[in-house]
């Protein structure tokens, strides 16, 4: 939502290094489980060890206090958070469109109604809404997942909602009427197609914010629960041991933030390119 | 004139259903929540069949649900908010004994975050294409992209273990005792007679404890800020009036703060009232869980662990109420702040 | 000479853009200059006032306007030179007056800026007399009002008002009247007049329309994509243009004396080339009626009469 706001031009290429940075996540998750031998639940008998420089002999990560192997709880982890977001990311994108169209092309008290509950949503910060959902759902990754997609729903409904009023209101969309076509049809054909660069946008920063939330419900113990090897259930896993070994609780939020940042970059390349206007909203 | 009073009214219509919205919200918690309501509002452990009974009228749950939601929002206007389940006192007092340590710690991060961001932002749109813009924009998306709690432990991680400056949880060492006066540490170590036990030290040390949460708070609107006075004033420096005010023979240092960045702190102003709430708010409940900050965001987390429903319920429902009132401000102050609203947008 | 201009340069984004402008404003004088939109005349009337924006550079043998060699001027000079002898005023008045800025503030940083000397109620006094004399009934009240509740020519006769408050030699008016209606467009342009003889400052007008030079110039020159291509005195240049591009305007004039009631009206056919564009030879060659041969050459300003300043760049 806030991010409506923000145009930021940075130079060209740190789009590209967002992307680059989220196709090796997305090859860290989804291919090195397939071609190393990587278990994040496995236990060792060497605890808290340090990071080595000679993978073969020792973890190259370390282990965390229950010897597990920290490299392979973070590769899991990435594919944990990634997996969720798209999940997430899809379902509310789906539904937001669903209801941003029938908000903008229908009106009337329907659209009253979908706008006064997407004010509802929005008007509670993101991160309690999501602790109340899970506080009624109960706890765990599940409903954690539920909760964040609920949060994610507003903003697909506002952009689609505005293209989609400011759509009806053009000349060629009131020709289409006069020559018989039914509002599915003009809703299909001339206002759909114009929905997709602004929600294209809005599904990558969707994305950002739906890992970081994922994240802060695993830290606060209320979404993914040991021993899942989610990064914020691993960062409030390690907290007690920040003074001993600050490694553990440095290298999951490194994650976070490295996926959040390449998500952000992405959104806002995409927004340059694809809706320069919308800064201006 | 009419037209912007017409919006005006709209725009209350507005704010109160999403008011109506946040009750309707609240009331529903416990009745979704799977389990019988009486026993989540009374707590499972040690509940005799006269408490039973008793919470089972308050609720009224054989009435009609229209009846019973007027009722929650009878007792609730009159402050009535149940009792805590975990510590058996009212509800409403528990978060109003909490609410200035989490104002406390919001408004100082806020502050560091306009005072840092907004001319961080100005300097970015006045240099923009520099070195200096780039290095601006670089660290303001990182800023955007931290997650907050892994940023409070790495703070801790370098100021405290580390550097051993400051201390690590809690507003104050426990050595000093310091009476509540107003709720707001900074202002009751200042007390005179906390000053004549102690010196300033407590005040030093209340302020010590406030830095690195304060910190950790301000670093997303910080960024925030930034970005959008930047691109705010980017927007502005383009304008005609600019231009005027150049030909006028002024000093850019004049053109840039009277002419454009007055005009520029409209959109800024309406993203830090949005951004006052997320901070309170959601900055406090990851916050506050690592400071161990003893605010209203901890406070309902750690109900959230006891499935504390009074709380969780009250919560929601004072938290919607502050951000509409807040929400309400802003708009206020838009209109103050800009001339021309209702008639030519500025900007 | 208030202003004088030898050999001007202007590059957009380096690309030339305007090519080697050549022209002086005496005490006194009204300089016209007339063009279409997208000609380059506005991009002078920057570089003049060193507003030029980002991306766009100046360069030229020769750069002077009251007695400050621009070409060397620091960002100091500069300032002192806009707050002092020369000013400007901008085709659209409502969006270059600061919407959130009163009337007063605006005219009060102006007469400031110009008499450093007067307190709050003196300069509060000249703000008012300056209201006065561009023409605004109850000065006092309009002091108080904000842009938006200004009509274009109230607003086009404050920018007047700041304009002239440091009392400059040199007044550039940028399409002063074209965002206005008709009516107030004679008004503008009598106050810009009643100014001008009051205080003997020289004036630049540029305007596409020829009728608003032919009005009130001394001496017009007619720029056709990035260059000048004719000039002279009013008089002669709008009685007998030499450059077919010229001919085109004056033809193309509504109501033009010697034109039979309701006959067609005369139009230049195509479009003016965009101004970074390299062309071989004239630059009005695509448009032109009589173009042969000899247009692919490039065609230097040619004297027309040796005792006049008169000037083409055509060699028919």
């Amino acid at each position: 939502m806030l991010a409506d706001r923000m145009g930021l031009p940075l130079p060209g290429g740190w789009g590209n290094i967002g992307f680059l940075v989220l196709a090796c996540l997305l090859a860290l998750g989804f291919v090195f489980p397939l071609l190393l031998d990587l278990s994040p639940y496995r236990m060792g008998s060497e605890l808290l060890q340090a990071p080595s420089w000679n993978p073969l002999s020792a973890p190259l990560l370390g282990t965390d206090d229950l010897g597990r192997d920290m490299f392979a709880r973070l590769v899991y982890g990435a594919r944990c958070s990634l997996g969720i977001g798209f999940v997430v990311v899809t379902v509310s994108l789906v539904v937001g469109v669903g209801l941003g169209l029938l908000a903008g092309v229908y009106g009337g008290w329907l659209d009253t109604l979908i706008m006064r509950l997407v004010d509802l949503l929005m008007c509670l910060p993101s991160i309690l809404l999501a602790i109340v959902i899970v506080a009624v759902l109960g706890s765990g990754l599940g409903n954690a997942i539920v909760a964040v997609t609920i949060i994610g729903i507003p903003r697909f409904v506002r952009v689609v909602r505005a293209v989609a009023i400011q759509e009806m209101q053009k000349t060629y969309v009131t020709a289409a009427f006069a020559s018989g076509s039914s509002r599915l049809r003009v809703l299909c054909t001339e206002v759909l197609p114009n929905c997709v660069p602004p929600v294209i946008v809005q599904a990558a920063l969707g994305f950002s914010d739906a890992i970081l939330e994922i994240a802060a419900l695993g830290f606060l113990g209320l979404g993914a629960k040991p021993p899942v090897a989610e990064w914020g259930a691993m960062l409030a896993d390690a907290r007690p041991f920040i003074e001993s070994h600050p490694l553990l609780v440095v290298m999951p939020g490194v994650c976070i933030l490295l996926t959040v940042l390449s998500f952000n970059l992405v959104g806002d390349a995409l927004r340059d390119r694809l809706d320069p206007k919308m800064e201006r909203q | 004139m009419d037209i912007f009073r017409k919006a005006s009214c709209r725009r209350l219509l507005e704010l109160s259903t999403t008011l109506l919205g946040v009750t309707l919200l609240a009331f529903f918690l416990i009745r979704l929540a799977p389990g019988d309501p009486v026993l989540l509002l009374i707590g499972e452990r040690g509940s005799d069949p006269a408490q039973y009974r008793e919470m089972a009228m308050r609720l009224g749950l054989e009435k009609p649900l229209v009846a019973q939601y007027l009722q929650f929002v009878g007792s609730a206007l009159q402050g009535d908010f149940g009792v805590s389940v975990v510590s058996h006192q009212g509800v409403i007092g528990e978060l109003l004994a909490r609410w200035p340590a989490t104002i406390e710690l919001g408004v100082s991060a806020l502050l560091i975050a306009c005072a840092v961001g907004i001319p961080a932002g100005v300097a970015a749109a006045v240099y923009r294409n520099s070195v200096l813009d780039y290095l601006i924009m670089t660290v303001s998306i990182f800023g955007y992209s931290i997650p907050v709690f892994w940023w409070g432990l790495v703070l801790i991680l370098c100021f405290s273990i580390g550097l051993d400056l400051t201390p690590v949880a809690g507003r104050i060492d426990i050595l000093y005792d310091v009476p509540p006066a107003t709720g707001f540490m900074l202002v009751d170590t200042l007390m005179p007679q906390v000053i004549e036990d102690y010196g300033l030290s407590a005040f030093g040390s209340a302020l010590g404890h406030l830095v690195l949460p304060a910190l950790t708070m301000a670093t997303v609107p910080l960024a925030v800020f930034a970005r959008t006075t930047r691109s705010s004033m980017l927007e502005v420096l383009s304008e005609d009036y600019i231009r005027t005010a150049r030909a006028k023979g002024l000093s850019e240092l004049r053109v840039v703060w009277r002419h454009a960045f007055r005009n520029a702190l409209i959109p800024v102003v309406t993203v830090g009232g949005v951004l006052f709430v997320t901070t309170v708010i959601t900055g406090a409940i990851l916050t506050e869980t690592i400071f161990a900050w003893p605010g209203v965001g901890r406070y309902i987390v750690n109900s959230v662990y006891a499935r504390d429903y009074p709380v969780i319920q009250a919560s929601i429902l004072l938290i919607g109420v502050f951000v509409i009132l807040v929400n309400g401000l802003i708009e206020y102050f838009y209109s103050a702040i800009n001339p021309a609203i209702g008639g030519r947008r500025a900007g | 000479m208030i202003l004088s201009v030898e050999d001007l340069c202007i590059d957009i984004a380096g690309k030339p853009a305007l090519r080697s402008l050549t022209f002086s404003v005496a005490a006194g004088e009204v300089l016209g200059v007339v063009g279409e939109s997208g000609c380059g005349k506005s991009m002078v009337n920057l570089a003049l006032m060193g507003l030029l924006p980002d991306g766009v550079t100046a360069s030229a043998l020769r750069m002077s306007a009251c007695g400050v060699d621009l070409l060397r001027a620091g960002s100091r000079d500069w300032r002192a030179l806009r707050g002092g002898g020369m000013a400007m005023i901008f085709q659209n008045p409502m969006s270059a007056l600061n919407p959130c800025l009163t009337v007063e503030r605006q005219l009060l940083e102006s007469v400031r800026r110009a008499r450093a000397d007067l307190d709050r109620s003196a300069a509060r006094a000249e703000a008012l007399r300056l209201l006065d004399r561009v023409g605004i009934a109850h000065a006092g009240a309009r002091l108080k009002s904000y842009p938006h509740e200004l009509s274009g020519g109230m607003a086009q006769r404050i920018m007047i008002a700041m304009a002239v408050a440091a009392g400059p030699q040199l007044l550039i008016a940028d399409e002063p009247t074209t965002a206005l209606d008709v009516t107030v467009q004679a008004q503008i342009l009598q106050l810009l007049e009643e100014i001008r003889r009051d205080t003997g400052m020289a004036l630049l007008l540029v305007s596409h329309d020829i009728g608003v030079i032919e009005q009130c110039a001394h001496r017009v020159q007619v720029m056709y994509s990035g260059q000048i291509v004719e000039s002279g005195a009013v008089d002669a240049v709008i009685g007998s243009p030499r450059h077919p591009y010229t001919r085109g305007l004056v033809a193309a004039q509504p109501g033009r004396s010697g034109m039979p009631p309701k006959s067609r009206l005369a139009t230049i056919e195509g479009s003016v080339i965009p101004i970074t564009e390299e062309v071989d030879g004239c630059r009005f060659r695509p448009r032109c009626v009589r173009a042969d041969h000899r247009c692919l050459q490039p065609q230097p300003m040619r004297q027309i009469e040796t005792h006049s300043q008169r000037g083409s760049r055509c060699h028919w």
